[in-house]
């Protein structure tokens, strides 16, 4: 028999926690771990418990760092190989019970700063200990350099909407990026065999990830504020910018959509960009968005995620001259390591390519 | 004269002796062959010693023999086969073949290879029949050669005191080893015993009669008055110490030889010794017989790991009740003596109204006047009985007034109390409290301000704590008194009893313990952690306030651990700190120099030899530590000293 996937399980501590949260890892994403090997800390309402391992294997986990996780679910796996495929799991979103707001320590160039700034260790409360760098993280915009000239230009309305999202998807997140390469003779193929997709390709990549993102619930999620919120459903945005502006109009629901429907919604949605007729709703409420750069032939991009998002998928143009046997292009994705790590992404992505070649 | 009533009676004792004489004998032939291995101490010549006093004993008597104990045992248990098996080094052996000749244990008999050591042992079994209201006795065989190590007057001293009832047998067989007592013994024998107040009486081994009359009124004496008495018997040992190292003249010798009750009873009936001979020459070869086809014991399975615990468990350590650890102490002591009536506390000075030197016990002796009780000044008589005690089934605690002093006791340690259990093949628990307080910083000087712990660190079959006021050492005695199994040395600390339970936790950190019995305490800031600190026991206020300094001035993080249980060391909290910093300083007061800390940074090295970067080591000065306040405070590694080795550490030195 061969040796087994051993899931390891967030054990019920006292009957007053529904759930606790998982405070840090302490082994790496497939770091091979003996038996009795600390992996992780979690905190329950009354104690840290370490986690250890119950025997030997690599360490895949289930749950991100900061999370909230529920007592009895998976934590993580130990696998006999590095790269064992895992069981499909979803991780449940709780509400960590309120927890008591500690004293902050701060250290002397801490106050230092606080009290010429006229900042109140009140701003620092359950900050544990405060550095002067934590100082200056709290003070943002208010620190400045002085002295050099400079002329100031107002931003458009519509460019500081983005710089908002955006700032907000990046605030405090641990972007990551991960990439796969994907054969561009099935894909061409199989837009050839579907008359659907004739006007609008992209629709296809909308489509498949709106199927995936049903499989992979991490990455339609968003981290705030310690805990993990994953959305019922999926909307998915796709970035345009064809000389009026950059805008992500959204395709709601489309996991519940046929293929034809989501080519035919987009196509909708590209007229209405060229009309200026884009509605508010067809603008908001994303949940996962896509930025299609292959038809303006950059071979790399790193893609910015979106607020209350935790990834953006890029596509990238193929680096071979087109019809060359061996071409292909990079399907990439920026994913908040808050939510989910790099096996999460790059599954999601090895997932995405085989549909993509499938037909 | 009265040779008639007897004979029945001396025949009898004429067959042992022939019986223990053939076994010493075979058990030379066997050692000559190479079929036993070390050594044996014979006792042929001295038989009678053994069998006259085994004969007035009764069941449920104690006897503590030496290094020279076959005959003693084979007088009390007449297990020949068991012995012989144990000499061979077979599991059919009488403690599996663990202890070999000299370290024996069957029913109520006891014997090791030490010397002077016994005595106070055998006195602890006999201060366990005195509390326990028993009419036994215990009987402690010693040589004259004995007579040159103090520990035996120490305990002569208080069995007289105590009115302990131990019947001290001296054989006087004239030599310590090769050397003759004319070399090594002043003055008079019996008068060592007398000076204390003991009765004694002398016999020897050549007039049967007298000797088993003398030992019959002796033993009566004791047992009926509860108080020691001292009996020399003359003796002569006609073989080698052990084997080959004999240089008395073949004359002596053979004037014993002929001397000799077995080689005078051949002469007169030479059919019935024959025969007596013939019968003993068939019982032991048959023991040897079956010896040597007995199975060879099996080096134990270390046990398979123990199956892993899904988790470790830290609870948050909050800061205790308002008071001081002294008190802490004496309050678990109290109440443990309420609920289980083994525990005995004894040593210097610890009754009302002193209550001890550093007023642990106070209280104590008022409360249970006949468990706690003062003790000379006799450190090695007062670990020596608390293992009699244990070895009976009491909890004995001894205060060893300060922790500078347990280089007296150390022999006790050593090689009685951690070798009891494994070397009589399990047969016996030895849970013993050795109290003590080390360390400095009150200008004590040179021999009173030590930390000595690591001396004795890591001997097999022993447990060593270090209390700490991180976590309430009240429950650390709790623990200890519910689930004791072996000789426990725990490390007070002299600054430690003032301190009290109840000062805050640094804001930004958190104290927590694992969940259990003798916990790991970590102080955790709340920040990636950049040092790890190991300490223990009085260290550990120099390492708090270090972690606070770090962080206020530098902005450093460090994460303490600091071990209650220091022996056996559990590695693994220290393990996934330095897992988590790369960096290790460890501070003790001791020297570190073959140190505990040096042996956790081993371990850890052992189990994953990349996790460290960088270490720094702090302990005790390389001279005495001096008295004077200011030269005392220079020597003792401090917080500043801390903060310094974890700022080389983290920005280099």
């Amino acid at each position: 028999m061969a040796p087994e996937i051993i899931p390891v399980v967030i054990p019920q501590e006292n009957v007053n926690d529904e759930s606790v949260l998982l405070a840090a890892w302490r082994a790496g994403e497939r770091e091979f771990v003996e038996q009795g090997r600390l992996l992780a800390e979690i905190e329950t309402s009354k104690a840290l418990l370490e986690i250890l391992a119950p025997a030997a294997g690599h360490l895949r986990r289930a749950a991100a760092e900061g999370s909230s996780v529920p007592v009895g679910s998976i934590l993580c796996y130990l696998t006999p190989g590095a790269d064992d495929p895992l069981p499909q799991t979803t991780v449940d979103a709780a509400v960590l019970g309120e927890t008591s707001v500690e004293t902050a320590r701060f250290s002397k160039k801490a106050l230092d700063l606080m009290n010429e700034k006229g900042l109140k260790p009140a701003s620092f409360a359950g900050k544990g200990l405060v550095r002067e760098a934590d100082v200056r993280e709290v003070l943002g915009g208010q620190l400045h350099f002085k002295g050099l000239p400079v002329r100031r230009v107002e931003l458009p309305a519509r460019k500081l909407a983005e710089i908002r999202s955006l700032s907000a998807g990046q605030n405090d997140g641990l972007s990551s990026l991960v990439s796969v390469a994907c054969p561009a003779a099935g894909l061409r193929r199989a837009v050839a065999r579907r008359p659907e997709l004739a006007a609008t390709p992209l629709a296809w990549t909308v489509f498949e990830v709106g199927r995936l993102l049903r499989i992979h619930p991490l990455l339609n999620a968003y981290y705030d504020a310690g805990r993990l919120y994953l959305y019922d459903a999926v909307h998915v945005g796709f970035v345009v910018d064809a000389g009026k502006g950059l805008q992500v109009p959204v395709i709601h629901d489309v996991d519940r959509k046929e293929l034809e429907d989501v080519a035919r919604r987009m196509q909708d949605l590209l007229l209405a960009y060229e009309d200026d007729s884009m509605r508010a709703e067809d603008l908001t409420n994303g949940t996962f968005t896509i930025s299609d750069l292959s038809a303006e032939g950059a071979v790399f991009i790193h893609p910015l995620i979106n607020e209350r998002q935790s990834a953006i998928l890029g596509v990238a143009a193929a680096r071979q001259p087109p019809g060359d046997p061996g071409e292909t292009f990079d399907l990439i994705l920026s994913f908040d390591h808050r939510v989910a790590e790099g096996r999460v992404a790059v599954q999601f992505l090895k997932d995405l390519r085989d549909r993509l070649n499938a037909a | 004269m009265a040779e008639k009533k007897p004979t029945g009676e001396l025949h009898d004792l004429y067959r042992q002796m022939f019986l223990i004489r053939s076994m010493e004998t075979s058990l030379l032939d066997l050692f000559g062959r190479g079929e036993v291995s070390g050594t044996v101490h014979t006792c042929v010549g001295q038989e009678l010693s053994g069998l006259a006093v085994a004969r007035t004993l009764r069941k449920g008597d104690l006897v503590f023999s030496n290094h020279r104990c076959h005959g003693h045992f084979i007088a009390r248990t007449g297990d020949v086969e068991g012995l012989v098996a144990e000499v061979m080094g077979k599991r059919s052996g009488v403690c599996a073949g663990r202890g070999g000749s000299q370290h024996i244990y069957k029913d109520g008999f006891y014997s090791n290879g030490i010397q002077g050591g016994i005595v106070p042992v055998a006195a602890g079994l006999a201060l366990a029949l005195k509390l326990t209201n028993s009419d036994h006795l215990c009987v402690a065989f010693i040589g004259d050669g004995t007579l040159g190590e103090g520990v035996v007057y120490e305990t002569l001293n208080i069995a007289a005191k105590w009115g302990l009832p131990l019947l001290v047998v001296l054989e006087n067989n004239l030599y310590a080893q090769s050397t003759h007592h004319s070399q090594t013994l002043g003055g008079d024998i019996c008068a060592r015993a007398e000076a204390f107040g003991i009765e004694t009486v002398t016999a020897d081994t050549w007039d049967p009669m007298d000797l088993i009359g003398k030992v019959q009124e002796t033993v009566q004496a004791v047992r009926g008055s509860g108080r020691p008495r001292f009996l020399r018997i003359d003796t002569y040992r006609l073989n080698a110490h052990s084997k080959g190292d004999d240089d008395r003249s073949a004359a002596e010798v053979r004037s014993y030889w002929e001397k000799d009750l077995l080689t005078r009873f051949a002469k007169e009936d030479s059919p019935l010794a024959s025969r007596f001979q013939r019968e003993a020459e068939e019982r032991v070869a048959a023991a040897v017989v079956k010896a040597r086809e007995a199975a060879a014991p099996e080096p134990p399975i270390p046990s398979a790991q123990a199956p892993s615990a899904p988790c470790r468990r830290w609870i948050r350590t909050e800061p205790g009740q308002n008071r001081r650890v002294v008190s802490a102490i004496q309050g678990a002591l109290r109440r443990n003596m309420e609920r289980d009536a083994r525990i005995i506390l004894f040593g210097e000075d610890v009754s009302d109204p002193y209550g001890g030197a550093f007023k642990v016990t106070k209280g104590l002796s008022s409360r249970f006047p006949s468990r706690v009780f003062n003790t000379p000044i006799s450190e090695a008589a007062i670990v020596g009985i608390g293992n009699g005690l244990a070895l009976r089934g009491f909890l004995p605690v001894v205060e060893i007034m300060f922790g500078d002093f347990m280089g007296l006791a150390a022999d006790q340690i050593i090689n009685h109390a951690s070798k009891f259990r494994y070397m009589y093949n399990e047969q016996v628990q030895v849970p013993l409290v050795i109290r003590t307080p080390m360390g400095g910083r009150r200008g004590y000087g040179p021999t009173h301000s030590q930390s000595l712990e690591k001396h004795f660190l890591g001997i097999p079959g022993t447990m060593m704590l270090a209390l700490h006021e991180r976590y309430d050492p009240g429950a650390v005695y709790d623990s200890l008194f519910s689930r004791i199994d072996r000789p426990t040395i725990v490390i007070e600390n002299k600054l430690l009893y003032g301190a009290m339970l109840s000062r805050a936790v640094p804001a930004g950190f958190t104290w927590e313990h694992i969940d259990e019995p003798f916990p790991t305490s970590r102080l955790r800031p709340k920040s990636k952690p950049d040092a790890t600190v190991l300490c223990y026991g009085g260290m550990l206020p120099y390492a708090e306030a270090a972690a606070e300094r770090l962080f206020d001035e530098h902005e450093l993080a460090c994460e303490i651990i600091c071990p209650v249980r220091l022996y056996p060391f559990d590695p693994l909290p220290l393990l996934d700190s330095i897992r988590a910093t790369g960096r290790l300083v460890i501070a003790e007061e001791g020297v570190s120099f073959a140190g505990f800390g040096t042996e956790a940074v081993g371990e850890i090295i052992e189990a994953d030899p990349r996790c460290l970067r960088g270490l720094r080591r702090l302990g005790g000065p390389p001279h005495p530590i001096p008295a004077s306040v200011a030269l005392e405070q220079a020597a003792l590694p401090d917080a500043q000293r801390i903060v310094q080795a974890v700022l080389e550490l983290v920005h280099g030195a």
